[in-house]
């Protein structure tokens, strides 16, 4: 309300229709004169410009489904039922809300609206941080595809039940550690006091409007990350990694540093993992744990969504959890 | 007439719905996907035209909202992805990405033949690369010196003179992000002018033989080919 009536008295800005049809036959010129110039025979572009799409193309429509989930929480589950949700103590909500990532088969990308959305109606910040980190990790879709990557070596008992045992702990940890004081770990939204009141009691054209909304915020910052993730594939060899691969604390830290550079989707990324055998399977289970949990793109959806070192927090507590883990797997079980 | 923020918005969800529903009629979303998420393209198109149209008539009667710089330029970033499509239109990896890729130390895809091995009518890339290191598995798909094979691969590296050049396919899951280059060594064999570069596509005709810890094929027919509309292959395949 207070922003429609500030849009009101103050003079809208709006962008002329002229404007935009310019800015769009430009951009018509632009791509056919770089597609004159062959700017897709330069194989550094080319492969740039292909894992960049790519990733922003997988990556939009879980957008989609994470801001329709959000959405539908806003506007259609009653404040009251999370006002008794968060009432519940900690000890209790954040592990709950991990668990609850099981229920979300959706990977990292969808997660994020929905876990923000969750904590803005009233979830405790260490329990919707719980939940976000680990939905990607704890879904079955996820749980399916390792099961099957690791099933033709042999380890799809160990590999799956260690990732999800694994993955939990990080989450709960993270949760705990990170919301523990309670204040809230996001960054405003303009949009966010008008959304929480306006569609009390559902409509279709507020689920539209906070599908949008999310949408177009989370989607940007996913496309900035995925440029990042395009770019240290394109250029980072990662030949550089294998020097290390037959030492357990060192080949668990580059499959780590591998998993934030790539970016993978957390449904696929066991079979990818599963390719590195000449890493212990430890170093591959602190792969999967930490892929789902910190990535290129997710950092900056983090930078966008929470406040300022988020990001260093997750990490702080993740490697070190995801790396004791995998030391202890392949103690135990490699 | 003059657009504002909503509309923009609009647009910026209908472009992204256009672009999914150009990829699912047209077929090419196997540049960007595999066989496991190409689910996501019909969902993109439908979800995000039918959000843009519902967007537009929810907020059709509420005032103009001020159009930030910010979020114009954040706008523009989600368009970004589209412009590239579309200058890229026929781009795909290539021996760039197949010599940054974890691929010539580190990896073993014993695991990953076996799996694709599960329906070995034919013997790929996936397979040669790993039986030449498993002779159990050589011996599951029946590979033998002698045995004839055709792939359709492009060329990651080459070597001087007439020694083995090295032709590859990427095994994709979700995203090209994901790709796993797997080669095979081809030698010259019996082809006596051969010219191959870098990214040349080729479909290669020959027989097997043992190399080092490794199926070499002896190429008796080398011919240059298109790329295939869908370059990638995928462990389901």
């Amino acid at each position: 309300m207070e922003q429609a009536a500030l849009s009101r008295s103050a003079p809208a800005r709006v962008v002329p229709l002229w404007v935009v049809g310019a800015a769009f036959w430009l951009l018509v010129l632009a791509v056919v004169a770089a597609r004159g110039a062959g700017l897709a025979e330069n194989e550094t572009l080319a492969t740039f410009g292909v894992i960049f799409t790519s990733i922003v193309v997988e990556a939009l429509p879980f957008i989609l489904l994470g801001a329709a989930a959000s959405a539908a929480i806003a506007v259609w589950v009653p404040a009251r039922a999370f006002a008794r949700v968060g009432r519940l103590p900690a000890p209790l909500q954040v592990p709950a809300a991990a668990v609850a990532g099981f229920a979300m088969p959706v990977c990292e990308c969808g997660s994020v609206p929905v876990a923000r959305r969750l904590m803005l109606r009233g979830l405790r910040p260490s329990a919707g941080i719980a939940f976000m980190l680990a939905a990607p990790i704890l879904n079955p879709i996820v749980l399916a595809s390792t099961w099957v990557a690791y099933g033709a070596a042999g380890r799809a008992v160990e590999m799956t039940a260690a990732r999800a045992a694994l993955g939990l702990t990080v989450a709960v940890l993270a949760g705990w550690l990170i919301g523990r004081g309670g204040e809230s770990l996001l960054r405003a939204r303009a949009e966010d006091a008008v959304e929480e009141h306006d569609h009390e009691g559902g409509s279709a054209g507020g689920f539209v409007e906070h599908l949008a909304s999310d949408f177009v915020f989370m989607g940007r910052f996913v496309v900035i990350g995925a440029a990042v993730a395009a770019l240290l594939q394109t250029a980072v060899p990662q030949d550089a990694l294998s020097s290390v691969a037959g030492a357990t604390v060192l080949g668990a830290l580059a499959l780590m540093a591998l998993a934030v550079a790539l970016s993978l989707c957390s449904e696929a990324d066991a079979f990818v993992a599963v390719s590195f055998t000449a890493f212990p399977l430890g170093s591959q289970l602190a792969f999967l744990v930490l892929g789902p949990v910190v990535d290129a793109k997710l950092a900056v959806l983090y930078g966008a969504t929470f406040r300022r070192r988020f990001v260093l927090q997750v990490l702080a507590i993740a490697v070190p959890v995801a790396l004791a883990g995998a030391l202890v797997f392949d103690a135990v079980i490699g | 007439m003059r657009l504002d923020l909503r509309s923009i918005r609009a647009i910026g969800l209908a472009a992204w719905g256009a672009l999914f529903g150009w990829l699912w009629l047209s077929g090419e979303s196997v540049r960007y996907l595999g066989p496991r998420t190409q689910w996501v393209v019909p969902l993109g198109a439908v979800g995000l035209t039918l959000a843009a149209a519902g967007y537009l008539r929810a907020t059709r009667d509420m005032p103009s909202s001020r159009a930030r710089p910010l979020e114009l330029a954040g706008l523009v970033a989600l368009l970004l992805p589209i412009l590239a499509a579309a200058t890229l239109a026929h781009a795909q990896l290539g021996s760039l990405a197949a010599s940054n890729k974890l691929s010539s130390r580190g990896i073993d895809p014993s695991a990953l033949a076996r799996l694709a091995s599960r329906d070995a009518s034919t013997v790929g890339f996936l397979q040669l690369n790993a039986a030449g290191r498993d002779a159990g598995l050589s011996r599951e798909l029946g590979l033998a010196a002698g045995k004839p094979v055709q792939l359709v691969g492009f060329v990651s590296s080459t070597r001087e003179g007439r020694r083995p050049f090295e032709l590859s396919r990427f095994y994709i899951t979700c995203c090209v992000a994901d790709a796993v280059p797997v080669s095979v060594h081809v030698s010259q064999g019996t082809v006596r002018r051969l010219h191959v570069q870098r990214d040349d596509w080729l479909s290669v005709t020959g027989v097997l033989e043992h190399g080092n810890r490794e199926w070499i094929v002896r190429a008796v027919r080398v011919e240059h080919v298109d790329a295939p509309s869908n370059p990638y292959l995928s462990f389901a395949t």
